[in-house]
Order: structure tokens, then sequence, then C-alpha cells
């Protein structure tokens, strides 16, 4: 039985409880749970933001099956992420451990590599710009130093996206890296030191001890890749100088295609059947990389 | 449990958006679609001459408005002049001074933000009770019924609506409304550089100029000036793409309001954009990888173009930009087939939601007007479509830079309108992705134009055109 003191004082605990998340839940409800609901709604209708909407049922899901721009735009994503995620996590796993190594002037490469993150993405799309330049881009001077020919990069269609996906990973590492060091300097020393006395080599202590014992920083890590990538957008916006998504639809990516449909045609009721398909899309993926962690991350049931 | 927990997410996230459905079927009703805007082309040459005749001159428009009834307020959005802030803010003011009670809470947008700015405030019911429109977003406006009829208006007080061009009152008619009074139009010529032409030993350009003339100047002009194998100095830029099409005698759009790019003359007319580009044997332009490096405008200010088609709003950002680098001036826009080019008109509108609509008439009149006009001309935007301004004032703002403005005044003889379709943004995002193909060399133009028009054509049956 509590005292009736101890029972103000826990309601009151609780009180201010609720006033600490308050903000957060506030701006969950508003400015996510209800766009969400409210995206459903639109989804059914044919608003044009300018006129009140009719009910059209399901004519813009159907659309999702006639549209030619809508499959490119979903193969366009699928690469963007399915070759940036990945390559975006093994590369800041690199880096991690070897930022995670005692040498001097380490803050310095740490911060380094922490700059895109927090850098505008239209700055860092301008720079790329000028690297991936055809006539005047470091990138092609190096090629053609190397005795290649130059490629125009940027209004090829077949290596306009992979530069937006260079890009993307090289933005998003520091974050990446930074969850991956936090993960290994909570590995236990006296485990690294028992493996070494037992004769484990650097690639044994990797393999047995620090990835398994990361692996819940390498699944987070991979969820929230792979939800931001498919919500690609800035990058791919920035990096075309007329902001077309091309060219010819080359960097049409469904975050890119949503915002066209939505807020340059107006037509919101199709670009919330497309957001509804995004959701679908991302909600997959993330169920099966939840799946998969069984069996992937170590001291998962 | 877990099933438990995303069933109760999904019944709410239904509720709320039958909850929201309901409350928005149930607002005022969708106005009437209407029949689509024709195809125009206008030609104000006559009017022009017109120009002289005191028809039209100050008359007192202030009589309407009972100057002793209580306080309005109005709110005005607009984007004219945004890189010279205090020139609508004159106009602002010159009201604020004549009606004493109508109070204006004015707001100046850039271009590039205003149509997001806009799209926003009308999806939130929240739109201002004046808006300055675009000729080409005025029409989509128009179409979804955001602005209002001005006729009315017009017929209540018989108003003088001859003091405008009559060209540029037509511009503002879409929808079957009259949905703005005229406040600026703008007409696209050539820039050229006028120290590089002395440089290069080239002759100043004048109206007796053909398109070959053009031709070998801007091949004289193309040139590797640093000598690092790239092209630093172009003598001309291809502008904007439908004028290839009408400068061939084709339309975008035909008579049954059809995709009309796959004809003959419209292909010829863009395949000599992607030529002057492209063919080494041709090329005087940048194409699109050079204009990704640097665009044209920023090219011309820095020198590196010979020739430049652009409008009369870039008289200003130029005196600005350029100083004293280099001379330039304007010379006749110079077609390859037949003459052909592109004017735009901006206006000022009243939204349909606006509660104070006799106070934002009155705002519209005295702004587009001969007090409203004569400011913005001296403040050098665009030129004025009021008859006793525009073509007196607009050259004597310039101040002779450029030393040929009268060129701007000319152009109206061979000036058309371009598409003001309520779907043009659209129909390009339809043909620009195809048409890049071909400006990159990748497709045929009779590829790029099969498979836009293809587009065009089903996006116009499906919504009804």
């Amino acid at each position: 039985m509590l005292g009736k003191r101890q029972q103000t004082a826990q309601s009151k605990e609780r009180l201010w409880a609720y006033l600490f998340i308050a903000p957060g839940i506030i701006s969950l409800l508003a400015f996510n749970l209800f766009s969400m609901a409210a995206s459903v709604g639109i989804s059914f209708t044919n608003w044009r933001l300018l006129k009140p909407p009719d009910f059209v049922g399901l004519d813009n899901y159907r659309k999702l099956f006639t549209d030619p721009i809508f499959p490119k735009a979903l193969l366009n994503t699928g690469i963007y992420t399915f070759v940036g995620v990945p390559a975006g996590v093994f590369i800041a796993l690199l880096l991690a451990v070897a930022l995670n190594q005692k040498i001097k002037g380490i803050s310095f490469f740490r911060v380094s590599y922490y700059m895109p993150v927090i850098s505008a993405s239209v700055a860092i799309a301008m720079v790329w710009m000028w690297i991936f330049s055809r006539d005047y881009g470091v990138l092609n001077y190096v090629i053609k130093l190397l005795g290649g020919t130059s490629v125009d990069w940027l209004n090829n269609t077949r290596t306009v996206l992979l530069a937006a996906t260079i890009v993307s990973v090289w933005k998003d590492l520091g974050f990446k890296i930074i969850i991956f060091l936090a993960a290994l300097q909570d590995i236990p020393e006296e485990l690294l030191e028992a493996a070494m006395i037992d004769g484990a080599s650097g690639w044994k202590r990797f393999t047995k001890i620090i990835a398994p014992l990361i692996s819940p920083a390498i699944l987070y890590v991979s969820i929230t890749g792979f939800i931001g990538a498919v919500q690609g957008f800035d990058i791919v916006y920035n990096m075309r100088f007329d902001h077309d998504g091309g060219p010819a639809r080359a960097t049409t990516t469904l975050a890119f295609y949503i915002w066209e449909v939505g807020f340059d045609r107006l037509r919101m009721g199709y670009a919330s059947s497309l957001a509804i398909a995004m959701f679908a899309i991302v909600l997959i993926i993330t169920y099966i990389q939840w799946r998969l962690r069984k069996r992937l991350v170590y001291a998962e049931e | 449990m877990r099933y438990q927990k995303w069933t109760m997410i999904f019944t709410l996230f239904i509720l709320l958006a039958l909850v929201l459905t309901a409350c928005s079927s149930g607002s005022e009703p969708a106005q009437e679609a209407s029949s689509p805007t024709e195809v125009e082309e206008i030609n104000i040459a006559e009017e022009m001459e017109e120009t002289d005749t005191e028809e039209g001159l100050a008359e007192e428009d202030a009589a309407v408005w009972d100057l002793d009834a209580e306080p309005v307020t109005i709110s005005v959005l607009s984007f004219f002049a945004s890189d010279n802030l205090e020139v609508e803010q004159g106009v602002v003011d010159a009201f604020k001074e004549a009606y004493p009670n109508i109070n204006v809470e004015y707001e100046n947008i850039s271009f590039s933000d205003y149509f997001t700015v806009v799209s926003t405030l009308a999806a939130g019911n929240d739109l201002p009770d004046v808006l300055a429109m675009n000729f080409e977003e005025e029409a989509r406006y128009a179409d979804l019924g955001v602005l209002e009829d001005l006729t009315p208006f017009i017929e209540a007080e018989d108003y003088n609506l001859g003091k405008y061009y009559a060209s540029t009152v037509r511009m503002h008619q879409h929808a079957g409304i009259q949905s703005g009074l005229p406040a600026t139009f703008s007409i696209v010529i050539n820039f050229y550089n006028k120290t590089m032409f002395d440089e290069a030993g080239i002759p100043y350009p004048d109206e007796s100029w053909t398109w070959d003339d053009l031709l070998d100047a801007a091949k004289k002009l193309t040139q590797d000036v640093d000598g690092d194998g790239i092209i630093d100095q172009f003598g001309y830029v291809v502008g904007w793409w439908p004028n290839f099409v009408y400068q061939n005698g084709a339309a975008i759009l035909n008579e049954q309001g059809r995709c009309g790019l796959t004809t003959a003359e419209a292909m010829e007319g863009l395949q000599w954009m992607v030529d002057l580009t492209l063919d080494p044997e041709q090329k005087i332009a940048p194409d699109r990888a050079e204009l990704s490096a640097s665009g044209d405008w920023d090219r011309f200010m820095a020198g590196g173009v010979g020739i430049l088609p652009n409008g009369t709003w870039a008289i200003t950002p130029f005196k600005d930009n350029i100083g004293d680098k280099f001379e330039w001036d304007v010379m006749p826009f110079t077609s390859i087939n037949q003459p052909a080019t592109f004017m735009f008109g901006n206006a000022y509108s009243i939204a349909s939601t606006s509660t104070e609509k006799a106070a934002a008439w009155e705002f519209i009149k005295f702004a587009t007007g001969e007090v409203g006009s004569t400011i913005r001309q001296a403040g050098e935007y665009e030129t004025s479509p009021v008859k006793s301004v525009g073509a007196k004032d607009f050259i004597a703002a310039t101040n002779g830079v450029p030393e040929h403005a009268q060129y701007f005044l000319d152009a109206t003889e061979y000036a058309i309108l371009p598409v003001a379709h309520p779907l043009w943004g659209e129909i390009h995002n339809l043909i620009w992705p195809e048409l890049e193909l071909a400006l990159l060399g990748n497709q045929t133009m009779e590829e790029s134009m099969t498979k836009a028009c293809a587009g065009v054509d089903a996006l116009l049956e499906e919504n009804g055109y």
C-alpha cells in the first residue's frame, strides 16, 4: 500500500512525464500521423489543391498501373537504394573501424566525415556538379590523366543516377560512421584482448567478435538508410540545373515524382496515391529487414 | 497484441480519411470546368500606332470609391520587380495615399517561389485579395476557379479598357472570364555583346539582319579563346524550344487542340535547335552539357555569349550585373524561317475568395492604370500595357541602355503568345524529357516527338480536352 503522500508524488511525476513527452507526441500527431491519414483520404480524390476535391474511388491507384513514369521512377529509386545503401553501409563500416584507431589527429578525420551530413544538400549538389562537369570537372580530369575519355556524367542517362547515388552515399557516410563508432567503442576491451591472446587474426577478430557485437548498429543503419534512400529527393532535385528529374527522367525518383505531381502539377490526389505506394514499399523493405534480424543480428532471440 | 495494434491504427486512418473527405466535399461546389483556352496568336502591331491618341488618358477612376467609407484592409501578393523592391512598393504607397481608407497589406515574393506560395495559400483557403499573375499560370488558376471574373466590375462603372493595348487585355482572358487587368508585358528579342563584336571586327547588327547574317557572325564568335580545347565563347544561345516550332510555321497544339509536334515543319524547326548545339559544322551555341556547367544568362553576363535571345525583364539585371565589364545593346529577334518571338504578360487579379472585392478592384485599377504604370515603368520593370505610358516612358526609362530599346516595341509586330493551356505545365513535362533526348543526340527527333505527342494526346484525352 502506498501512502497518500507517495501517491501524490507519483502522480505528480507522471504529470511531468506527460509534459515532457507532449511536444514530441503533439508534433507526431499533428505533422506525421495526421498528414499520413489525410493523404490516405486525399488519395481517393482528385484534389487539385485550388478546387474542392471529388471522390474518385480507386482511380488514382488504377492509374499507377498505366502511368509510364511510375515504373520508371520505381526503377530509378530501386537502383538509387539498392546500390547506395549497401555501398554506404560497407564503406561506413570500413571507415569506422579505421577511425576507431588511436592515431594522431583522429578527431580531425571524424569531423571531416561528419561535415557533409550537416551541410546543405544544395551546396553539396553544387560542388559535385562541378566535380562531375564534362569539361571542367575534376573527375574527368583524372580520367583523362589515366588515359580515358571524359564522360558527360550529369547529362548521360546511363551515368547521372550513379552520380547522384555516389553523392548521396558520400553525404550520409558521417551519420553511419558515428553510429558505428559508438557501437565499436562499446565492445569490451577484454573480449578483443582474450581473442588476441588466443591468437585470433585481425580478420577473425572482426568477423567473430566485432561484427556480431555491432550487428544491431548495422541493422539500425541499414533500416534508416533504406528508408532515407527510398525517399531520396534533395540530391536528385539539386544536381540537375533545371530541376527536371532528367535528363529524360533518368533521375526521376519516386519522391521526386511525388513532388512533381503534387506541387508542380497540383494533382494532390494522384500524388497521395504515389506516396501511399512509397509507404507500402518502405513498410515491406523494413519488415523484411526486421525479420532477417533474427538470423543476422547477434543476441536477438 | 501486435496485430491488434495495427488493426487499431488502420481503423483510425480510415476513420480520419472518411472524416476528411466528408469535410472537404461539403464545401462550396467546384466551378464548372469551361472549355480550353484557344491557342491565340495576337498581333498588337496596329495598336502600337494608336499610342498617341488621347483616348483613355487620366480619368478620374477614384470617383466610384467612397473615400469617407469605413476603412477596410486588403492583402496584395506580387512578384513584380522582386529584385528591386521599392518599385512595386512605390505603387502600393501611391495607392494608399490616394485611397486613405483602404489599408494594404503588401508582400512581394520572388517569381521562382511565387506560385508555390500561391498554391499553398489557395490550398489553405487563405489567398490574398489581390494576386499578381503571369499569363501562363493565370490560365491554370482561372480554369480552377480561383480568380474572380472582372467583367461585372468593368461593366458596372463602364471602366475604360481602351487605355490598355487591346491585345494585352485579351491576354488575360482565360476560361471564359476576364481574369486579370494587364500590368506589364515583355517580349523576347536578341541581346548582343557590343564589345565582343568590336573585337571580332563584326559590324553591329540592325533590323536588316537575316538569319544568315546572324549565323555568320555567331560562327566567327564561337571560339576556344584560351586554347584549352574547350569552346568558351559562343556566338549564340538557343532560346526557349517552342520558339523553333513557331519559327517554322508549326504549332505545339494544332487546330484540333491535339499535339502538333509530329508535323514535318515542327520537327524540322526543332532539329535546327539540335544542330546549332551539336553538329560540329553548324555549332554556334552551347549544348546541354555546356549549359549545365554555366547557364546562358550567366554566360552572357560573364561576357561568354555574343547574341542571347531574352526578354524585356533582362534589361535591369543586365545593367546591374554587367556594369562596365562590356558594352551591350539589343537587336531584333532574328528567325530562321518566319518571324516569331514570344510576348509574355503579367496581370493583377482578384481572388474569388476575397471578401473585399470592391476595394481589391480599386487597387488593381490603380496599380495597372496610369499612375501605377508610370511608377513601374520608371523603375524599368518590363513594359507598361497602358498606351499613354508604355511607348513613351519605356524608352525614356532605359536612359540609353540598351541604345536600341525601340526594338522591343517594334517586336510587337511579329510577337506571338505562348501556349496558355490550363494543362501547359503537364504538357511541357511530357514533351521536354523526349526533346532533351534529341538535344543530347540520344534519339532522333521523329522518335522523340512521336513519343511526346502520344503522351500529350493521352493527357488531353484523359482530362476531357
